[in-house]
């Protein structure tokens, strides 16, 4: 006989698995067994034959009316269906409570996307109302400035290396205040740029590097004492001396 | 090989055909009905625990698996465990009395053993004392191994080897009523 059964069949596993009072993993054990090894499941028919035999020793006729009591009685049961009512009603919730769930999830997804779409679209529109008036208000300054009766307005034009350069510069000696309003720029190389200058006490003092913008007025650096405004032509960046030999445009006040 | 009524009977069971009642009552209840009078150790108990298992019987009909015991043992531990419980429920009501005066709870069956039983039985009365009370102390009585040791007043171990050794002898006996019969 193989060890191991030997040593199993030495132990009571099998005689308590025939009382039920093995546990779960033990039962398993022993289930194992004797589907793997036939001589432990014929012991086990034997133990299960000699409990048979040692029960029926002590049988007892029971009185005569119990069998139509218990016939009678088990016949009063109602037969338990196949799947019982409480099971499929408990299947029915949980699938609807399932379906409900995904809904109210999915609902509330568009309701989170919603909110994120109108939060953005009100931190646009805030941003647009701050970008509104900031630009109201540089409208409504350049206007004062425009129509302040101490303004003066000067035209700059270009000489013959820029024919098309035109620029207005407005200046208000009692605000403190300069502005231009690049019209027209002829197109330089990458590495050039056009510079304005103010020549205060006999130095050229630069202001702005020029850009064609879609504000009309750009606000400059105001110098007190400002004799002329003039234009050159810089290497891209900007100088901070005057390339007077670059010189395409300027006025004098 | 599994006897033709026991397989009948188990497949009017799982078809769940009232018919398997009848047939189970007509072949077991003698042996079940004195499982539930030993351990009651009272008729009109027994008669009681012998319904409520019947009824258990044909409601847990499904749960009974052939190729894991075969239907009387099933049917034992149903009646065992349904009888064990009525006890245990009893002793719960009346612990006190039954501390006190045991013999006036239960009372001392007078029905007489099934005539067609009577063999077997003078045959079990054939095993030693030491192992009857040991197999009865656990199928009968429903204690644990450790229990029947405590309540016995003997090792565990021996416990153990009584039972193997018991249902060894067991085996001896009913072979011999077998022979007994065939001659």
């Amino acid at each position: 006989m193989n060890e191991r059964v030997k040593i199993f069949l030495e132990g009571d596993l099998l005689e308590r698995y025939l009382m039920e009072t093995t546990s779960p993993m033990e039962s398993q054990e022993v289930e194992h067994y004797i589907e793997k090894y036939p001589k432990v499941k014929e012991t086990y028919i034997e133990l299960q034959e000699n409990l048979e035999e040692y029960a029926k020793s002590f049988s007892v006729s029971p009185p005569s009316d119990l069998k139509e009591k218990i016939v009678s009685q088990v016949k009063s049961r109602p037969k338990p269906p196949a799947i019982s009512l409480l099971a499929i009603t408990a299947c029915v919730a949980a699938i609807l409570f399932g379906i409900m769930t995904f809904m109210i999830w999915n609902q509330n997804q568009e309701l989170l996307k919603d909110r994120m779409l109108t939060t953005t679209l009100i931190e646009e529109l805030n941003e647009d109302i701050v970008s509104n008036r900031e630009t109201l208000q540089s409208v409504e300054e350049q206007f004062m400035i425009l129509n302040n009766s101490s303004t003066q307005k000067y035209v700059l034009r270009g000489n013959r290396r820029a024919r098309k350069l035109e620029t207005v510069a407005y200046v208000n000696e009692l605000e403190k205040k300069s502005y231009v309003h690049v019209v027209a720029l002829p197109e330089l190389p990458d590495e050039q740029v056009y510079q304005m200058w103010a020549d205060v006490d006999g130095h050229m003092v630069p202001l702005d590097i020029l850009k064609v913008t879609k504000e009309n007025l750009v606000e400059i650096p105001y110098e007190d004492r400002m004799a002329s405004l003039n234009i050159t032509i810089e290497p891209k960046g900007g100088s901070k001396e005057a390339t007077v030999d670059n010189l395409v445009a300027n006025i004098s006040f | 090989m599994k006897p033709f009524i026991e397989t009948h009977i188990v497949e009017l069971l799982k078809a769940r055909d009232e018919r398997a009642i009848g047939l189970l009552y007509d072949h077991y209840a003698d042996a079940l009905y004195g499982v539930a009078i030993k351990v009651m150790k009272d008729e009109v108990l027994a008669q009681d625990v012998l319904q409520e298992a019947f009824v258990k019987i044909w409601k847990n009909a499904d749960r009974y698996d052939p190729d894991k015991a075969r239907l009387f043992t099933w049917l034992f531990r149903v009646v065992q465990n349904t009888a064990i419980d009525a006890v245990r429920s009893r002793q719960r009501k009346t612990s006190k009395e039954i501390q006190t005066q045991d013999s006036n709870v239960y009372h001392i069956p007078t029905t007489q053993l099934a005539i067609e039983h009577l063999d077997l039985k003078a045959h079990t009365d054939g095993l030693e004392d030491k192992y009857k009370v040991v197999i009865d102390a656990l199928f009968f009585q429903g204690m644990t191994q450790q229990e029947a040791s405590d309540e016995l007043n003997i090792p565990l171990g021996t416990v153990k080897s009584r039972l193997k050794i018991g249902l060894r002898e067991l085996r001896k006996l009913f072979g011999m009523v077998v022979v007994f019969l065939m001659l």
